[in-house]
């Protein structure tokens, strides 16, 4: 039944207007600061277009040779990271889920309170040696595998769906595991498809462990670390070099143009899972 | 109890957990994952109360009592306003934001254009890539003496010396927690778009039946179904109220605005991290655990009390 | 036939054993021959991964079959930390300051080098001054480390930091040569308002990052533009008295108050920049970059971007040129500036760690690169391509020259990096010509300033960049100042921290006081209060047990 279109409407559509204005323009002055000549730019001022027009800083930020292997280091631990991650943890969200679980209550408060307990830096440092994963690409997913704050989240999730559907099918012999991956799996998708954003931009944008675990290995560098290496390592000579060889940049331009390198990637991937958490799905046809 | 109904007690629950090993079997490797993962490294809390040497293995490490602890106590004696800011900044910041985000959500279903929806929605997830460096670049543009909304402000002729924002002890609560709110709203707002995503068609479908017009939907059908999740996401958030990114921190504080924009970690790190002090952080570490894990119990309790739905 | 078997063993267990020696000394041989990698965590990206890919690097390969791997990665003192407390240090490892040295060797980290050194040829000779203050500083007098940029002599123009100044303002107004503060308040207040905005863009007196963790010190800098102190050492309490060789409080330091006094007048006066309490010093490039500022204080070395960029974008006679500036007490007690040069450098040690495979390989090509020779090969570069001998003066070639000014990376290119692990020292053959020829004065002013730099220095009447510095100030060799460390966990260090803390507002109030007076006698019972003192009591105690040792070691190094 199609509603007609009220005032409601407009003041809603503005309001979202404005506020898309406000998460966006941060974005577009970076994109704009990052292809502007920065021998012109020198003030504080707001920026709606580049001022001039130049990609020094993507030529300057491109020159380091090891960001193409970089992104496939990226890439590969941003999809196998949230699939391992997206497996453990929704089983173990499932049978949780489960108030009838021999130990369950135990099991919860096991899992929850690791969220806020920190051993510190060191001793997890000495964990990952001891265990072998220094200089190693598994040391970006495992640790992450279990991750408590999605396991949370898909239990309650899970525990919104209606129970008869489960009864009924184990009833008819389904075994747990059969319930989980035929029937409530499915019906998770929204939290799922969630879930794996934050899990795909968590994984994407951490260069720490790297930082870490990694440094002495540069063929395990994800792009996000060689950027901010390529930033955080002094800065000052490269740029009046970068100056005296025609390119002009600054520290500054150099950090906008790889935040958007860094994020163009990312953003590529939501709209795609943005379709499967933001539909909605006809639950209603499904109750047996 | 008898004795014998005791045992019997017992063989049932064996019973059960024969039936349910499958559970277990899914149980395992996520619990295996956070006992090696964040369990284990727990031995690393001997440093606090010993006196760790850097190098030297941690087993090593004598027994120094807990003077560590004390001297956390007495730094942090006089330092009363640090927590003061860090409690008003991060509550402030987990309560808005929420409910910014469930409002956002729920207004944003009421658009009728799909199209655009789904823009707002995408455009709302930015400024979660941003660094803070870059973040505070943009807020520099506005916000500085020299930035864009002095600069507007005073040709209008509202105002006629620039606003300190940025350096003024008043303002950096106000700043920090609408700079918070902005940032997380997208990221906040997708777990309430998911719970949106899954409420059965049928239950709208039942109110508009009953003549409910599109507000009455919004507050009786969407809202009810969201609270759940708004409920855990502010337990969940409640455990870390004493903790603070430090990236953000170190860019935003400055000796003008230091009296109201200092918080617990930045304090702590510059006065206990430095020179691998590790056994001081540690102290500190294991005390923030103790604060974080009675607070995470006593809103999960209150939750329970209040609306019968907590997370343990 | 028991009997054969016996001597037949016998005879097989004598010949292994005499064999031994020789399969040893195979097995050192090939250790000598084989190729050997270490790893070097560096400070600046890299164009190359391995050394022997430079030009450089290959001549160190020839001569010692030593190959260095490359790793551009932030080393500051939290890494520095987590390598030693997980063992996982490089073989040759750079370390920040006294403490995480110390903290090193405690831990059994580090190599001592005494044995080597005993039998160096080289290295002896080179730090025949720098030894015997390394040994003052620790309490067994052994050495670990050796340190960078460590001797200095006048080959090497010295580093001065004043102010940056545009050039086209001093032309505007006739090339004064501003020296007094007054000179300076009058010339920028004059010039702020003949030139309100620049481009477009309002202007702004003066610039600096103070929102740097290194920011409330420049308030103070005073204290080494003229008169007995310097800004030796990292501390913000105490200061260096060069010419009575002790440790004073910087608090009331006269030369000190009237540091933030001139800055308080420039900010009542509305010419020091008001952001200048927030800028980073991201923020402060911006500024200069446009040509906005007018003039950056301290930070000179931030000009010589800002300079390129205003040179591309068509302004190149608004490019900046380093001016001194002293305080009015200064310039009327005529007292000459303790230019302060280093004998020893702890802020930059370097050490062979115990995860080095080969340490004697490593400290043979330290040693060599000690010599004459190497510090040639390492910081000239190699004879023919990097400088020629025109009447046996080291003079650059065309190709270093554009080199170093037209690619921005030339030093990572050709090798010039590996010169910070082996000394790196600032000094120069006997020719008088500096090991590093962009250091050196005679090509300094002729190969990187730029013309509109000369043409200004020239129209101040100077004959070279650094002529105001070299006549109206002395060497002050740091000596046994750098050698006075605190121990962090002592009563001294944490007092000391909160010092810090205390300086950087009490700092930002006086700069903004509107009663600059009344305000700094409310700070001074603040400072009082603290107890200050038994910082500057604590680093002459520790001043004068250094002395004592020195005294020792000066003797039988």
């Amino acid at each position: 039944m199609k509603r007609k279109i009220g005032a409601f409407d407009l003041i809603n559509g503005l309001v979202m207007l404005l506020i898309t204005i406000t998460m966006i323009y941060p974005f577009w002055y970076v994109l704009c600061y990052s292809l502007s000549d920065m021998g012109l730019t020198g003030g504080s001022k707001l920026l709606l277009w580049p001022r001039g027009f130049s990609l020094d800083s993507y030529t300057v930020a491109f020159s380091n040779a090891t960001i193409m292997h970089g992104f496939m280091i990226s890439v590969a631990r941003s999809v196998l990271g949230p699939l391992l991650m997206l497996f453990i943890s929704s089983m173990a969200a499932y049978a949780i889920s489960k108030n009838d679980l021999v130990g369950v209550k135990w099991i919860r408060r096991f899992l929850f309170f690791s969220m806020y307990v920190s051993a510190g830096l060191l001793p997890g440092y000495i964990l990952i040696r001891t265990l072998g994963l220094t200089g190693t690409f598994w040391v970006y997913i495992l640790p992450g595998v279990a991750n408590v704050f999605n396991i949370v989240l898909i239990r309650a999730y899970v525990e919104t769906l209606p129970a008869g559907l489960e009864e009924s099918a184990m009833i008819d012999g389904a075994t747990y595991a059969t319930v989980f991956f035929r029937i409530v799996l499915p019906l998770c998708v929204p939290v799922i498809a969630a879930v794996t954003l934050y899990a795909c931009v968590g994984q994407w944008n951490s260069y720490i462990d790297a930082q870490l675990y990694n440094y002495r290995n540069p063929e395990l560098y994800p792009v996000q670390y060689i950027l901010y290496n390529y930033i955080a390592v002094k800065a000052p000579t490269k740029e009046a070099s970068a100056a005296a060889h025609g390119l002009i940049t600054t520290a500054h331009s150099l950090r906008m143009s790889v935040t958007i390198i860094t994020t163009i990637p990312i953003l590529l991937v939501y709209p795609f899972l943005q379709k499967y958490f933001a539909s909605g799905l006809l639950v209603g046809a499904i109750k047996a | 109890m008898t004795h014998g109904v005791q045992t019997a007690g017992k063989r049932v629950a064996l019973q059960k957990m024969v039936r349910q090993r499958q559970l277990y079997l899914m149980l395992l490797p996520a619990v295996v994952s956070v006992a090696i993962f964040t369990y284990a490294p727990l031995f690393g809390w001997w440093m606090a109360v010993s006196d760790y040497k850097l190098g030297k293995s941690i087993f090593q490490a004598p027994w120094a009592g807990f003077k560590y602890f004390e001297e956390f106590f007495t730094d942090t004696a006089g330092a009363g306003h640090v927590i003061v800011n860090t409690l008003v900044m991060n509550v402030a910041a987990l309560v808005l934001g929420l409910v910014c985000a469930l409002a956002f959500a729920i207004f944003l279903k009421e658009v009728r254009w799909s199209k655009f929806r789904r823009f707002v929605q995408s455009a709302s997830f930015f400024p979660y890539f941003m660094s803070w460096v870059i973040i505070y670049a943009v807020i520099y543009a506005l916000f500085s003496n020299d930035g864009a909304v002095n600069a507007s402000l005073q040709s209008l002729g509202l105002i006629d010396k620039p606003l300190n924002i940025l350096g003024n002890p008043n303002t950096s609560w106000g700043l920090i927690i609408t700079v918070d709110v902005w940032n997380i709203l997208g990221y906040n707002s997708v777990m309430f778009i998911a719970a949106i995503a899954g409420i059965p068609e049928e239950q709208y479908e039942a109110a508009r039946i009953d003549g409910a017009t599109r507000f009455h939907e919004m507050r009786y059908v969407t809202l009810p179904n969201l609270i759940p999740t708004l409920i855990v996401l502010l337990i969940l958030g409640s455990g870390s109220i004493f903790n603070s990114y430090l990236d953000q921190f170190f860019i935003f504080t400055n000796t003008l605005n230091i009296s109201t924009m200092e918080v617990f970690d930045y304090y702590i790190y510059r006065f206990g991290l430095k020179q691998g002090n590790f056994s001081y952080a540690t102290a500190v570490g294991v005390v923030k655990t103790i604060v974080s894990l009675i607070l995470l119990v006593g809103v999960n309790w209150i939750s329970r009390k209040a609306t019968e739905q907590s997370l343990f | 036939m028991k009997r054969h078997r016996f001597l037949r063993i016998l005879a097989l267990t004598l010949m292994v054993t005499m064999l031994i020696p020789t399969f040893a000394s195979f097995a050192s041989a090939e250790a000598a021959d084989e190729e050997y990698v270490i790893q070097l965590i560096v400070s600046s990206a890299q164009t190359h991964s391995r050394s022997d890919e430079t030009p450089i690097g290959k001549i160190i390969k020839d001569k010692f079959n030593i190959v260095f791997e490359y790793l551009p990665v932030n080393d500051d003192s939290e890494k520095q930390s987590l390598m030693l407390a997980t063992g996982d240090y490089p073989e040759i490892i750079r370390l920040e300051g006294g403490d995480m040295v110390q903290d090193y060797i405690d831990a059994d980290a580090l190599v001592c080098l005494d044995d080597y050194i005993a039998n160096s040829t080289y290295f002896k000779q080179r730090y025949a001054e720098q030894i015997p203050y390394w040994r003052a500083s620790s309490e067994d007098g052994k050495i670990f480390t050796w340190q960078r940029y460590v001797p200095s002599d006048l080959t090497n123009a010295p580093e001065i930091l004043d102010i940056g100044v545009r050039s086209d303002m001093l032309e505007q107004q006739g090339w004064p040569n501003l020296v007094s503060e007054d000179d300076w308040f009058n010339f920028l207040q004059k010039a702020m308002q003949d030139n309100p905005e620049t481009n477009g863009q309002k202007t702004v007196g003066m610039v600096l990052p103070l929102a740097e963790s290194w920011g409330p010190s420049l308030l103070t800098e005073f204290c080494e533009k003229g008169g007995e102190t310097n800004d030796q050492g990292t501390n913000d309490a105490v200061v260096w008295n060069q010419v009575e060789q002790k440790w004073v409080p910087t608090w009331t330091l006269p030369a000190v108050i009237d540091s933030y006094h001139f800055f308080n007048r420039l900010y009542q006066a509305g010419i020091l920049d008001p952001d200048c309490f927030t800028d980073t010093y991201d923020q402060v490039q911006e500024k200069i970059n446009s040509g906005r500022a007018l003039s950056v204080w301290y930070c000179t070395w931030m000009s010589s971007s800002a300079n390129a960029t205003l040179v591309s974008n068509g302004n190149p006679n608004m490019q900046y040129i380093n001016m001194p500036v002293r305080s009015n007490a200064q310039v009327a007690a005529g007292l000459k500036r303790q230019i302060r040069v280093e004998t020893t450098r702890p802020f930059d040690s370097y050490a062979i760690t115990k995860n080095a495979k080969y340490p004697d390989r490593i400290f043979a090509l330290l040693d060599w690169a000690l010599s004459d020779e190497g510090q040639i090969l390492l910081q000239s570069g190699v004879e023919g391509t990097h400088y020629t001998l025109v009447d046996g003066k080291r003079t650059p070639t065309d190709a270093y020259i554009n080199g170093v000014l037209t690619n921005p990376n030339y030093n990572t290119d050709e090798g010039f990096d590996l010169a910070s692990f082996f000394g790196a020292c600032k000094q120069g053959d006997d020719q008088g010509i500096a090991f590093n020829l962009q250091a050196a004065p005679v090509y300094y002013d002729e190969i990187f300033l730029s013309d509109r730099q000369k043409e200004a220095y020239k129209n101040l009447g100077w004959s070279n960049s650094l002529e105001y510095w070299t006549k109206t100030g002395e060497l002050a060799p740091t000596g046994l100042a750098a050698t006075c460390i605190l121990d962090p966990d002592s009563d001294e260090g944490k007092l000391d921290e909160k010092f810090k803390a205390w300086i950087a507002v009490a700092a930002t109030k006086l700069v903004a006081a509107e009663d600059f007076d009344a305000t700094w006698a409310e700070l001074n019972k603040e400072y009082e209060a603290m107890g200050v003192d038994s910082i500057v009591n604590k680093y002459n105690e520790i001043l004068a047990t250094n002395q004592e040792r020195y005294n020792q070691y000066v003797t039988n190094p």
